[in-house]
């Protein structure tokens, strides 16, 4: 008794690995084409979810290298009008921009607070009075606070 | 290049930590779960020192953080030819196939970026990164009150680790972080197979890591954790359960468990919970009741003294966060039902339930035996405590349970496919090796006195 339940033990482990590693595979197959080339992001083969936000985090890729270091900076985007101030929108630039200062874009509407020395609005309009534009593109603007 | 650095630095984890792994331990223990003990060593070595150094208001460098492991690491060598060790296991053509299949998909899953954790976006690269530039843990940036999201007392082990690597490579490197999945995936294969050995024939080992690959292939990459801290927890508590499993009368063994589970609670609220379901699961199956006892303070005692140490600092620097309230249960029917549908929506893997269904088909055929007892005891507290947590949730956990239950279920599902390889049961090679290991220990324990 004990040898065939064994065997059958041994049977059962063996179709479980290679059902189990065929479920590995497929979601690979499920999740693009396959291909051994170099991702543009971490985020290039993920959850559409996930995926959606890789044109902003290509955007702040360029970004950290056009600002000076330890600046203020708010980041706007289509994601952020939705999001509370501090929400994910604001931690996935947090992230992106180690060396400067991030602050959420509701110190632009305090009025007690001391305004960022620069707005960068992705895929989204800005207009503030005491900030003029530095640089425009099809995707976005980047502002500086002006002399006060 | 600042990939390769990064990743090499994790892959080097091993280095940091065969210097820790006790003399008596590493007489009987096969290499490659030699290697595997030897990275969560270090791992957590330099995860203490580095929290240590924050406490001390010592500035890191890679240098610094790096000699001490690595001296002692050279003093083991240097004394090498008293470790009597045991060399690697052959896993024949079909376990070597499954294992590097295994293996292979989580590391392609991972490196395509099919797997990423959006966590790695929000809360551990950030941590990582920002932590590197200032040379310790950063208060003043985990205390900004805008920052809340990054959860101030979250356990730091691995954001740590990370801060090493990227004081390596010179930056953080998002993508390389990736590797973390295949990374701690290979190493508790790795702890698997070898440990597996002591009780099983060649053929049998090499089955069970299998086995145990093929789990991990089919749940962590559609559970979207490369570039989180899972992988990493799973290694630290699948180790230290197959330590208990496989070699819990062996010498050093419960130590170097106690150890694990101390980097377990280090990495992830969650390891407290197992922390505790091992520790009981450890008491109810225990042999003697000296023994139990005595194996149960052992592994409490490591983990209660981590996570004082880190509470310790987050009281130091104001840093409460989640800690700092108390937890209430909000128990009714509605809430009841919304957690047992989002547990059992996250345990399908997109596999129909598969994982659980070959699970429960090995433990119907399986053999009695302690190991087993200790395994489905973990597995069982643990699943009690993944239902606990959803039920802590004051808001309405509908959410939290959709997008974290694949997550939280990983430790019980890998705690059950512990119990099912160990109750596989040995061979003739598995008496034979049995044999080898006594006169071997019995040899190696001479000189130590």
């Amino acid at each position: 008794m004990r040898p065939a339940r064994d065997l059958l033990r041994r049977a059962v482990a063996a179709a479980g690995t290679a059902a189990l590693l065929a479920s590995g595979i497929v979601f690979c197959v499920s999740r693009g084409r396959l291909t051994l080339d170099a991702p543009a992001t971490v985020l290039s083969n993920s959850h559409w979810v996930m995926k959606s936000s890789e044109p902003f985090l290509l955007y702040l890729r360029t970004l950290r290298g056009r600002l000076p270091r330890g600046a203020t900076v708010v980041v706007l985007s289509p994601a952020s009008a939705a999001d509370p101030p501090t929400g994910t929108s604001y931690l996935f630039v947090l992230g992106q921009l180690p060396e400067h200062r991030v602050v959420p874009w509701t110190v632009l509407r305090d009025p007690s607070a001391e305004p960022p020395r620069f707005v960068a609005a992705f895929r989204r309009g800005f207009h503030d009075d005491r900030y003029r534009l530095l640089s425009s593109s099809a995707e976005d603007q980047v502002w500086e606070l002006a002399e006060r | 290049m600042t990939g390769g650095l990064f990743f090499g630095t994790l892959a080097a984890l091993p280095a940091f930590g065969w210097g820790l792994v006790p003399r008596r331990a590493s007489s009987w223990m096969p290499r490659p779960a030699g290697l595997a003990v030897a990275a969560g060593l270090g791992a957590l070595a330099i995860g203490v020192e580095m929290l240590a150094m924050s406490a001390l208001g010592i500035r890191w460098t890679a240098v610094r953080i790096a000699a001490g492991p690595l001296l002692l690491t050279a003093l083991r060598l240097a004394r090498r030819g008293r470790d009597a060790g045991l060399g690697w296991p052959r896993a024949g053509l079909l376990g070597s196939a499954a294992l590097a299949a295994s293996l292979a998909v989580i590391a392609y899953a991972a490196f395509t970026t099919r797997a990423t954790a959006a966590d790695l976006l929000l809360f551990w690269g950030a941590k990582a990164e920002r932590f590197a530039i200032a040379g310790g843990i950063d208060v003043a940036f985990l205390r900004d009150r805008n920052h809340w999201g990054l959860h101030s007392d979250y356990p730091p082990l691995l954001s740590c680790v990370w801060a090493f690597a990227s004081l390596v490579a010179g930056r953080f490197a998002w993508g390389a972080s990736l590797g973390t999945l295949p990374l701690f995936s290979g190493l508790l294969v790795l702890a698997a197979w070898g440990l597996a050995r002591l009780e099983q024939d060649e053929r049998g080992a090499a089955a069970s890591a299998a086995l145990l690959g093929a789990l991990l292939c089919a749940t962590l990459p559609i559970a979207a954790t490369a570039g989180n801290a899972d992988p990493v927890l799973l290694f630290f508590e699948g180790t230290a359960l197959l330590l208990l499993v496989f070699a819990r009368e062996r010498p050093g063994a419960t130590p170097i468990a106690g150890a694990l589970v101390a980097a377990a609670v280090l990495t992830k609220f969650e390891g407290g919970f197992f922390a505790a379901a091992l520790v009981a699961a450890s008491l109810l199956t225990g042999r003697e009741r000296r023994n139990r006892w005595r194996e149960a303070a052992i592994l409490a005692a490591f983990p209660a003294a981590a996570l004082a140490g880190w509470l310790a600092f987050c009281r130091s620097r104001a840093l409460f966060d989640f800690l700092g309230h108390a937890p209430r249960l909000y128990v009714d029917a509605g809430r009841l039902a919304v957690v047992v549908r989002g547990l059992a929506a996250g345990a399908d893997y997109g596999a129909a339930w598969a994982p659980w269904i070959v699970a429960a088909v090995l433990l119907l055929l399986a053999r009695p035996s302690r190991g087993l007892g200790l395994a489905l005891g973990a597995a069982a507290f643990t699943a009690a405590a993944d239902v606990l947590i959803y039920l802590t949730s004051p808001a309405d956990p509908t959410m939290w349970v959709a997008w974290s239950a694949s997550r939280l279920l990983l430790t019980p599902l890998t705690c059950l496919f512990v119990a099912a390889i160990a109750s596989r049961g040995g061979g003739a090679g598995a008496r034979s090796r049995s044999r080898d290991d006594r006169t071997q220990s019995a040899a190696s324990a001479a000189p130590a006195g």
